[in-house]
């Protein structure tokens, strides 16, 4: 399936309603990046709802990238104890957009 | 010409304000609105609801989808008391923090009043067996348990909690133990897997725990019921293996969403429990994620409130409306 792509802050209630989600999937990654189904009516609505900013691919790919590099040096920076807690979250790992 | 009438042996009603309770394929047309109305299905969906003020994983929970509380939790490196109430659109930080702040606690129980146990000190240098009770606006220490645990399930109310499984620091726990209302007692049936991170739903006498892992860090989906004396090992699994799941719900109709499966693959997946058999629900969670509050609503109405993607601890809740009827207005061109 191909994807779009665009940046959104979650405000809260409304944001993602029953009926957005059960018309197309939305998928929220690091950065506030969403992903939606490319050519879906309903998704295009949804950006405009959200004032959404469209990205590329690449673009999107990025936005990631930086999230995920400041969440793995933050991880890197923590104490050993806290990384062998296995209920500390593991070292974030790179996100491959589809 | 087939007719509506001659389907259903009545015609269309005209009234002035919609019917209740609706029953699913009901027709009607609606003489303020100028409308005809359908009863028609609305699909199970997560939707935004909103925000934490304080985003962390770890967190407890108790209550409804409209009326909740979440406590405690891990924003990151730091551990937090901080307790926050949820109106179904908003949440409010209360001014009655926890004594201890800890991650990992679990919660059982209402808004205003609910239990939380169990979890992991700052730094992780102990785990807890310490117990506070809410009673709407404070929390109060009361008897600790008899085994201190994290990542373990934990369900029920304030007066009659269970918990289940979990880990030390130094190697994992296998009792069950029961609260009623002043005291923990171990009771002399443990699980049949011993796992942590795992979650749970039901009574203290009626519940199940779904997936976990087992030491030294095997990821299960297994399933066990608890009838108030002994767990049984479902024969159903998750169908994707996961810890840190979050539940919500009864021994017999349950919700156990998201999790975490491997390095870098939290789930989305919305698993469905009717007490014998898993389903998954095409409704997905917005934002993958794991370590979120369990224990708040139903299988038909319930609440994702924070955890983590992965690479931050989570602010956004979602919550989870099970297939129900809802008004549909019947569109002609």
């Amino acid at each position: 399936m191909a994807y779009k792509y665009c940046v959104a802050e979650c405000w809260g209630t409304g944001f993602i309603t029953n009926d957005d989600s059960s018309k197309f999937q939305i998928s929220g990654f690091p950065g506030n990046l969403w992903q939606i189904p490319a050519d879906n009516r309903d998704a295009n609505l949804w950006v405009n709802k959200v004032a959404g900013i469209w990205k590329t691919k690449a673009e999107a790919q990025t936005i990631v990238d930086v999230e995920v590099t400041a969440a793995q040096a933050a991880w890197d920076a923590l104490p050993d104890e806290q990384k062998q807690s296995p209920m500390n979250r593991q070292r974030p790992t790179a996100i491959v957009l589809e | 010409m087939t007719t509506y009438k001659g389907i259903n042996g009545f015609a269309v009603q005209s009234v002035a304000t919609n019917p209740s309770p609706l029953d699913e394929g009901q027709v009607w047309y609606n003489n303020a609105t100028y409308a005809f109305k359908l009863a028609g299905i609305q699909v199970a969906a997560w939707a935004s609801g909103g925000s934490l003020n304080t985003g962390r994983a770890g967190l407890g929970g108790a209550g409804t989808q409209t009326t909740s509380l979440v406590f405690g939790g891990s924003t990151g490196p730091a551990y937090v008391t901080a307790t926050e109430s949820y109106n179904g659109t908003s949440w409010t930080t209360l001014p009655g923090s926890m004594n201890s702040p800890r991650a990992a606690v679990v919660g059982a129980g209402t808004q205003t009043a609910a239990l939380g146990f169990n979890g992991l000190t700052p730094g992780n240098t102990a785990v807890l067996a310490t117990t506070e009770s809410w009673n709407g606006s404070t929390w109060t220490n009361v008897n600790s348990m008899n085994t201190a645990r994290y990542g373990n399930a934990g369900f029920g109310i304030q007066t009659a909690a269970l918990a289940a499984t979990g880990t030390s620091l130094t190697g994992p726990v296998a009792a069950t133990e029961l609260w009623n209302g002043t005291s923990w007692t171990t009771s002399p049936a443990s699980v049949n897997t011993t796992r942590y991170n795992v979650t749970g739903a039901g009574t203290q006498t009626a519940g199940v725990i779904f997936g976990g892992q087992t030491p030294p860090g095997t990821i299960v989906g297994n399933i066990e019921l608890w009838n108030g004396t002994s767990w049984t090992t479902s024969p159903a699994t998750l169908n994707t293996a996961a810890n840190q799941i979050v539940s919500f719900g009864t021994q017999t109709a349950a919700v156990a969403a998201g999790g975490y499966s491997s390095p870098g693959a939290n789930l989305a997946v919305t698993n469905l429990w009717n007490g014998s058999t898993i389903s998954v629900s095409p409704g997905s969670l917005s934002t993958a994620r794991y370590n979120g509050a369990s224990g708040i609503g139903t299988q038909n109405a319930g609440l994702y409130a924070g955890g983590t993607n992965g690479a931050s601890n989570l602010a956004t809740t979602e919550a989870w409306t099970g297939n129900t009827v809802a008004i549909k207005t019947i569109t002609t061109s």
